[in-house]
């Protein structure tokens, strides 16, 4: 009996000592295994998706030899984040140009968690917003630098390069994939002029119509003139409403910007004055009976000094401090 | 095409010596001449190479340049251009002509270095 | 006989006085008077206000190299090297600048010295901007003058003289390239004009040397060089070629190339750049098309159809085939960053930081357009209306003209300058029309003048035939135009009502904001009293009077030609930023902290630190609102060691008081502006250390300077001096506390003599020592 006992403890322990051996195996094969996981899965994507038990067994637990960057969003679309999506799109450039690029090792990987699949996450790391970009260190705890501060710099695949160069000393080379959108417009333009000319090439009048040229050129500078080319470069909004009292503002304040729904108004404006000064011209060679082209000089006039002092009121208003105005305030 | 294109060059050319009038002859044999030695100045800058930059830009530039202006003086002087030139007596283009000449040179001895 | 003669004679005073061509001249020449005049008289604003000194920064460099040329004579100038700038390494001053400025104003003074007329270089510099507006009107005039009509470029002139876009360039103390750029510009247009219309070989010389004199004054010598071959172009491609468009270009071109490179800072850009490649091609061009139309007056259809596809396709391939192999091997280089910009309008802000931070290179908006340029920008599209719909070959120049600048205009607000002479001249053109159409004397008048023999028939019929005059005075108004005095009358008086109101806005803008030179700072307060603070001046003559000559000044770049021109000492960095590396090590000194700083100081031999501070008046243009572009330019070149987060709060703001980043709170720039202004209340409300322009109370108030001390600092804290003080005479090794271990120290009396060998080896006579390896001696 006590033999069997004894066998039996000695059993035991040989098991739970063979549990204890395959156990610290694990811990010892894990590193080199995890290594071996990560390396795999992000053979087969770029970014690699974790939820709560894989982040917690390759990003929280020690050993690790490589950092690791994770995106930590909610892009379900019930979570209506739409900042999280354009976020997304340049990490994912980001995490591409990182996987082809000539110095990509296994230092470093890209991971991103949803927060519909690892929402204990985002608990245990207290954070409450999207997106998130963290860098966790091979050695150490992350510091507070290693949260990207998204507010002062954006998300720009280049900004978050910059960010994990500073972090890991790794230079990343963003490759943004060539945007064909622009060949594609030149194309298609290209295509519908030829296809234009070829159809009337019978008929090329209209080439000579000098009208056409004319409203052409015209559309040109009022576009120039009213201000299009500040609203490319800088993307104002359309208009803005007034929190507090739900106004509606066409109209910048300042003249140091304007709102796109004010560059339209100008340009009808200034449209207008002209047009005003071709019909006060117009007036005297049109031939017919002369009450008509009074009416159309009086109505010419009436145009360039009406739209222009409305132009001009508009300009007071962005220029506090001016003192002059034609017909109205 | 190259049977042609021979018949047409042959073609251009005796009517070429016909219907031009002596005086645009010599112009043409003058512009000729500045066309040989801008080739002789090109190709002798290929083979040797451009080391002072400034003498050779400035000696093929008075080259070209003396070309051109002959053409102009060549379109002036026709008498079948009159309409287009309004104005403009063959003697004038010649003054035009010798102007710029002084100014083309002076430019170019002052940037042979 | 007598009376017959006295008859005749008053006959040919009154027709010479009524002789309309001899008025005409007059009023031309009065008007212009006048427009010269209006145009000088305006610009004078900041020189009856203040004094006549230069503006700006730019302004102070070309001054400083006109008095070297007017000290040293022109070609010493040409060579100078100038070694009081960019301090180790030296700015080659005769191959980076356009010398076309101060060719002018040397000219003129040499000229009036000649004459024994002692006017002195710096009224010449600061006058000349408005001389030359008034020639600029002159210019414009001959240029719509040949464009459309002699009222047209009476109203051009009178336009271009007052209209703000060009004088916010033009003040009197503005001595920039800009003031003779424009009159030069649109000279060479209007001899280009008068070329293209009368195909003279001559005119195309004049251009070439007008354009000449542009390409010496402004580098916006490029738009001319496109403007006019894209014209050529597009006229060839109207199919409206004809032999003077072929003489014109062609003598323009190839005069001009070879002037154009005379210029040492163009140098043989003009064969090398792909800016210039357009001329080149175009000149190329209209060879090859001007070669096929002579061989087409020899053939006939079908022989020229062979020989002209034959050619062309030859032609075109080798031509395209040079310029892409030239292109690839780098013997032509591509678009320049300055002018690439121009078209792809996000290239600056990511590659080329400098140039986006400059407020002159942003964007334009309407308002800025409407500001400038006030009637005239809504009036001049219906100008380009009018000059499409009768279109001639001058007209098409206008017109591209028109397009392209208004582009450019709408992508920088610098270049509103080049967009303002032909709004000028188009909105001239509309306004002539109009006054045209609406001043004419109608025909009945017209009839009774020619009439006035046959007036005596008139009245004999009006008496003869009393029912025809009913049907006489019915017929005169369907006969007359149809449009009545009064209307006529309202529209006139309305459209000079208009124009008063243009020329009203014009003073306004002139005087309240392109009139201050920023060199001295004015404040109005209540009941219009007025405070100058002349703070820049006094610093730079306290430099100039209390340093040594080779004394070095480390400041932002901002200030460097104003430092070197006023104050007469060797600078680190200045305005042409040329060097973006230097600027960086200027940027990390002054973003590092004390000693790191001092380091880079010491390396780069500096001996006083020049810093502008606006906390106490309130000035916003001071050095800590512009520190962020400090550090950018640092970090750009020293990635490891300077970092923009480090001066930012953990919320991401920009603070300078208690909350914030304590890199900044301890960095040069901040001790240095703020060095004893803790100890300053400035009015019993606000605490200690309140800093006026940020609003805030700073955070960093009590700290001492270790290797800087103040030297200078001026009335209104604007300007602060710091002398860098050499290294101490004792190199101060900091005490470690390190606890003094204590040993017990074993006396024996044996060890207290002196010389006392340890470890001494027994030796007894006759036996071997124990430790012994020398050879023993054998018995």
């Amino acid at each position: 009996m006590a033999d069997v006992k004894r066998i039996c403890g000695l059993l035991v322990c040989l098991s739970f000592i063979a549990l204890a051996g395959s156990q610290t195996k694990k811990k010892e094969e894990s590193l080199g295994d995890k290594v071996q996981q990560l390396t795999e899965w992000n053979n087969k994507k770029s970014i690699i998706r974790l939820n709560g038990d894989k982040f917690k067994q390759y990003v929280k637990t020690a050993p690790r030899n490589y950092s690791v960057i994770v995106m930590l969003t909610a892009l379900q679309p019930q979570r209506q984040c739409s900042v999280c999506k354009q976020a997304n799109e340049e990490f994912q450039i980001l995490a591409n140009s990182w996987r082809y690029s000539q110095q990509y090792s296994n230092q470093l990987f890209f991971t991103m968690v949803d927060y519909d699949e690892g929402p204990d996450v985002f608990q245990s790391m207290k954070i409450n917003t999207a997106p998130v970009f963290m860098h966790f260190p091979a050695k150490g705890k992350p510091k507070k630098t290693d949260t990207m501060d998204i507010h002062r710099v954006g998300f720009a695949a280049e900004q978050i390069a910059r960010w994990v160069a500073e972090r890991t000393d790794l230079q990343i080379r963003v490759f943004r994939p060539p945007n064909y959108s622009g060949t594609l417009a030149l194309a298609l333009l290209f295509s519908l002029v030829g296809g234009l000319l070829y159809l009337k090439r019978n008929n090329l009048e209209f080439l000579y119509n000098k009208s056409c040229w004319g409203v052409f050129a015209l559309a040109i500078i009022f576009a120039m003139i009213s201000g299009q080319m500040w609203n490319h470069i800088r993307g104002p909004p359309l208009m803005h409403r007034n929190p507090q009292t739900g106004q509606m503002h066409y109209i910048h304040g300042s003249s140091q910007g304007q709102f796109i729904m004010e560059t339209y108004i100008v340009m009808l404006l200034h449209c207008a004055v002209v047009v005003g000064f071709i019909l006060l011209n117009e007036a005297h060679s049109l031939k017919g009976d002369p009450g008509k082209r009074r009416i159309m000089a009086l109505v010419g006039l009436g145009c360039v000094a009406i739209f222009f002092s409305l132009l001009l009121s508009v300009f007071r208003s962005k220029y506090q401090g001016y003192p002059y105005s034609f017909l109205f305030k | 095409m190259p049977e042609t294109l021979r018949s047409v060059v042959a073609k251009f050319y005796d009517e070429y010596m016909h219907s031009t009038p002596k005086k645009l002859k010599v112009v043409d044999a003058y512009l000729f001449y500045v066309l040989l030695t801008g080739v002789i100045q090109f190709a002798y800058c290929c083979l040797v190479g451009t080391f002072p930059f400034n003498s050779f830009l400035s000696g093929f530039i008075s080259t070209v340049g003396t070309f051109v202006l002959g053409v102009c003086l060549r379109l002036q002087s026709n008498p079948q251009n009159k309409m287009e030139f309004t104005g403009i007596s063959p003697e004038r283009s010649f003054a035009d002509f010798i102007f710029a000449h002084i100014i083309l040179h002076l430019v170019v001895i002052n940037f042979i270095g | 006989m007598a009376d017959a003669g006295g008859i005749v004679g008053r006959a040919d005073i009154k027709s010479a006085m009524f002789n309309p061509g001899g008025w005409k001249s007059l009023l031309t020449f009065v008007i212009l008077a006048l427009a010269w005049l209006a145009g000088f008289s305006s610009r004078l604003f900041a020189v009856i206000r203040f004094e006549s000194i230069i503006h700006e920064f730019d302004p102070w460099f070309n001054y400083r190299a006109t008095h070297y040329m007017v000290e040293h004579g022109f070609y010493n100038f040409l060579n100078w090297f100038d070694d009081r700038a960019w301090f180790p390494l030296g700015r080659i001053v005769g191959g980076t600048v356009y010398p076309g400025l101060m060719v002018t104003s040397g000219t003129i003074h040499w000229l009036l010295h000649m004459l024994n007329i002692p006017v002195h270089i710096r009224d010449i510099c600061v006058f000349l901007a408005p001389v030359f507006s008034g020639m600029t009107s002159l210019a414009v005039y001959f240029f719509t003058k040949e464009v459309w009509s002699q009222g047209a470029g009476l109203f051009a002139a009178c336009f271009i003289a007052i209209v703000p876009g060009y004088i916010s360039r033009s003040v009197a103390g503005s001595y920039d390239n800009e003031g003779i750029a424009i009159f030069a510009l649109m000279f060479t247009y209007y001899l280009w004009i008068k070329a293209v219309k009368t195909g003279q070989v001559f005119w195309g010389i004049c251009t070439a040397l007008s354009y000449f004199y542009m390409v010496s004054a402004w580098g916006g010598y490029v738009f001319i060089i496109n403007l006019i071959p894209l014209h050529v172009f597009v006229l060839l491609c109207m199919g409206r070629y004809s032999k003077r468009i072929f003489t014109a270009y062609t003598s323009f071109y190839i005069v001009g190339l070879i002037c154009s490179m005379q210029i040492p800072f163009v140098g043989f850009q003009p064969i090398r750049t792909s800016e210039h490649m357009a001329a080149a091609g175009v000149f190329a061009l209209l060879y090859a098309y001007a070669c096929l139309r002579y061989v087409q007056t020899f053939l006939s259809k079908a022989e020229f159809r062979t020989v002209f596809f034959f050619a062309a396709a030859v032609a075109a391939g080798v031509v395209f085939l040079t310029v892409v192999a030239l292109t690839w091997a780098g013997y032509i280089a591509p678009w320049s960053g300055r002018f690439y910009s121009l078209w792809d309008t996000g290239y600056a802000k990511i590659h080329i930081p400098i140039i986006a931070s400059v407020s002159e290179h942003q964007p334009t908006t309407w308002v800025s357009f409407f500001f400038d340029l006030h009637i005239l920008v809504c009036a001049f599209p219906a100008g380009v209306w009018y000059c499409i719909k009768n279109v001639n070959d001058e007209r098409v120049f206008v017109v591209l003209y028109a397009i392209f600048a208004s582009y450019f205009a709408g992508v920088m607000v610098r270049l509103m300058l080049t967009l303002t002479p032909v709004v000028c001249v188009l909105a001239a053109i509309a306004f002539s029309k109009t006054f045209e159409i609406y001043l004419k004397d109608e025909s009945p008048r017209g009839n009774q003048r020619n009439s006035e023999d046959g007036t005596d028939n008139k009245n004999d019929r009006l008496y003869d035939k009393v029912g025809k005059t009913k049907k006489l005075r019915e017929d005169r108004p369907k006969e007359e135009e149809g449009l009545g005095m009064n209307i006529k009358s309202i529209i006139i008086i309305a459209l000079l009502m208009m124009l008063m109101l243009f020329a009203v806005h014009c003073t306004w803008v002139t005087s309240s904001a392109y009139s201050s030179p920023s060199i001295v700072l004015a404040s109005y307060g209540q009941g219009g009293t007025r405070t100058i603070l002349d703070d820049f001046r006094e610093a730079y003559y306290w430099l100039r009077m209390n340093t040594p000559d080779k004394a070095r000044v480390m400041s932002w770049w901002d200030y460097g030609y104003q430092i070197a021109g006023m104050g007469n000492r060797t600078t680190l960095v200045d305005n042409n930023t040329w060097n973006n590396s230097h600027i960086a090590l200027v940027g990390k000194a002054m973003s590092s902290n004390e000693s790191a700083a001092y380091d880079i100081m010491r390396m780069l031999d500096v001996d006083y630190v020049l810093v502008i501070f606006g906390g106490v008046i309130g000035y916003s243009g001071d050095d800590i609102n512009k520190f962020l572009w400090m550090v950018r330019i640092a970090e750009g070149e020293h990635p490891k060691d300077i970092r923009e987060s480090d001066y930012f709060t953990p919320q991401g703001e920009f603070r300078v008081d208690a909350q914030g980043s304590q890199t900044l709170l301890n960095c040069l720039m901040y001790k240095l502006s703020y060095y004893r202004f803790g100890q300053m209340q400035l009015d019993f409300r606000s605490p200690a250390g309140f800093d006026r322009t940020r609003g805030v109370e700073i955070g960093n108030k009590n700290f001492d300077l270790t290797h800087l001390e103040e030297a200078y600092t001026t009335e209104h804290w604007l300007v602060r001096i710091y002398r860098v003080k050499d290294l101490t005479n004792r190199e101060i090794i900091p005490k470690l506390n390190k606890p003094i271990k204590k040993t017990k120290r074993k006396s024996s009396k044996k060890a207290k003599k002196t010389g006392i060998i340890k470890k001494k080896p027994k030796i007894i006579k006759g036996k071997k020592t124990s430790t012994s390896s020398k050879k023993t001696v054998k018995k």
